[in-house]
């Protein structure tokens, strides 16, 4: 009888490794270029990037409206959780604001009404309605180098570059890209936001700059003017870019450069509202948002969409 | 499980993760952070256990999806996990004990990754960026591992068993 030792039966290890490979093929050393050339195209801001980028999310934007319908039952549920976890002292926090409230309400339909007496003694123009359209939150920025969101209107639902966008709490941004069913957001928090604001009682005119951060902050404020933390700041109009009034947040820190805390919650808001205001301004600011053409200036038929 | 399936899947995967990588999930924005290291994930798992089954340009692709829907700056996130792809076929030369010991090893490669992500992004803005969300991201990715190498696992048409070496001893 032959022998059979215990050896042959024993598999190395190397007998069902799968062979060694060096870390990637002919392709990486391209890939790798390709990508760093990528990224000083985009460094210098090269018009070309943009066009490329834009066609991509075009193509993109449907799908990710498809991927978000079987996703939604856990986005819902994770607001469930976090809904839940500070159900006590949101109670707290809201009961004591509808306090404060009320007496708002009496003092707010006192100065209505004296203001609608003043109108009708001067004559003075009312202000015309701007109508708007809901739109959704289809993707949004996740790095540390912008602040927007995709909505799921575009040029085919008569979004312009340039639009306002508020959510329920106040204002988000602005659209800065159009496509024909897709916009892209600039969230008020991102490096390149500026909004001219005016705050406070005393409506103390500043520039609302975001950082990249939760906390935009407040620049340009005059040496003998000064701020202190819990006045409300709106946007002021000036510039034409947003309409006056639109509420913003509230000063968080007064200190040299104050912080400002958004009232919208913009890393959890879902529907936006993108307004309809077509302000003279925009014809100034078209070409560097890649409009073509001169503003026009006759009704669209925003109107049919609502009032803000 | 015919080669065209072995390739499938795992690009498939990498694709899946970049596309929630890039959906609004209601994060805080030190939180958001950790989404796009999800596809780096796959990534790793594939790369370190079957690199011909994981062509170079999907992690390529899945970047360039990335930098374009979160209009980040292109070719960033596909650098990225080129780099990772890179690291993770390296650690596939090293023979891991068990499931804590290839935790290990990803936490190792997602370290070096994080590393790198900060210094390029801090080298594209020519100042030093904020190094907290980069760690609070490396640190949930760490956590996050386990999960998604045991669905993926369930993917792997042909997972990485231990030897049976002990069985065939009598041990």
């Amino acid at each position: 009888m032959r022998y059979v030792g215990y050896d042959q039966f024993r598999q190395r290890r190397t007998d069902f490794m799968e062979p060694r490979r060096r870390s990637g093929g002919a392709m990486l050393p391209v890939l790798l270029f390709l990508s760093v050339a990528l990224l000083i195209l985009s460094r210098l801001d090269h018009g070309y990037i943009s066009g490329v980028r834009w066609q991509i999310t075009e193509i993109m934007s449907p799908v990710l409206r498809a991927i978000m319908v079987p996703l939604q039952p856990l986005r819902d549920a994770g607001k469930s959780v976090g809904s839940a976890w500070s159900m006590a002292s949101e109670l707290e926090r809201l009961r004591n604001e509808n306090q404060q409230l009320k007496g708002w309400e009496w003092r707010a339909r006192e100065l209505e009404r004296k203001l609608a007496d003043l109108g009708a003694a001067a004559q003075t123009a009312r202000d015309t309605e701007i109508g708007f359209v809901t739109a959704r939150v289809i993707a949004n920025s996740s790095g540390a180098f912008v602040r927007s969101a995709m909505v799921n209107v575009g040029e085919l639902q008569k979004v312009r570059a340039g639009y306002p966008v508020l959510s329920g709490d106040g204002l988000v941004g602005r659209v800065v890209d159009t496509g024909s069913n897709a916009a892209r957001v600039l969230l008020l928090t991102d490096a390149q936001s500026r909004i001219p604001v005016y705050v406070g009682p005393d409506a103390v005119r500043a520039v609302l700059a975001g950082d990249n951060g939760p906390h935009p902050r407040l620049e340009f404020l005059a040496p003998d003017q000064a701020v202190t933390a819990g006045d409300e700041v709106a946007t002021s109009g000036i510039g034409g870019v947003f309409p006056r009034g639109l509420r913003i947040g509230t000063v968080a820190e007064a200190t040299d450069r104050p912080s400002v805390t958004p009232h919208a919650n913009l890393d959890t808001v879902e529907y936006l509202s993108v307004l309809f205001y077509d302000s003279p301004a925009l014809e100034l600011i078209a070409p560097e948002m890649g409009l073509s053409g001169k503003l026009q200036t006759e009704q669209r038929g925003h109107s049919s969409a609502g009032s803000q | 499980m015919t080669n065209a399936a072995g390739r499938f899947i795992p690009a498939l995967s990498v694709a899946v993760l970049a596309l929630v990588a890039v959906l609004p999930w209601g994060l805080p924005p030190d939180g958001r952070f950790v989404l796009p290291l999800l596809p780096f994930i796959a990534i790793h798992y594939w790369a370190s256990r079957h690199p011909d089954r994981l062509a170079e340009w999907v992690p390529f692709v899945a970047g360039l999806a990335v930098d374009v829907l979160s209009n980040g700056p292109l070719g960033y996130w596909s650098l990225i996990y080129l780099v990772g792809y890179m690291i993770a076929v390296e650690a596939h030369l090293v023979t891991a004990a068990g499931p804590a010991g290839r935790w290990f090893i990803f936490l190792t490669s997602l370290a070096l990754l994080v590393a790198a992500a900060w210094g390029i992004a801090s080298l594209y803005y020519l100042e030093l960026a904020a190094w907290r969300p980069f760690a609070w991201a490396a640190l949930l990715a760490g956590l996050a591992y386990p999960v998604f190498a045991l669905i993926l696992r369930s993917l792997d048409p042909d997972p990485i068993r231990r030897s049976n070496d002990s069985l065939l001893r009598g041990g």
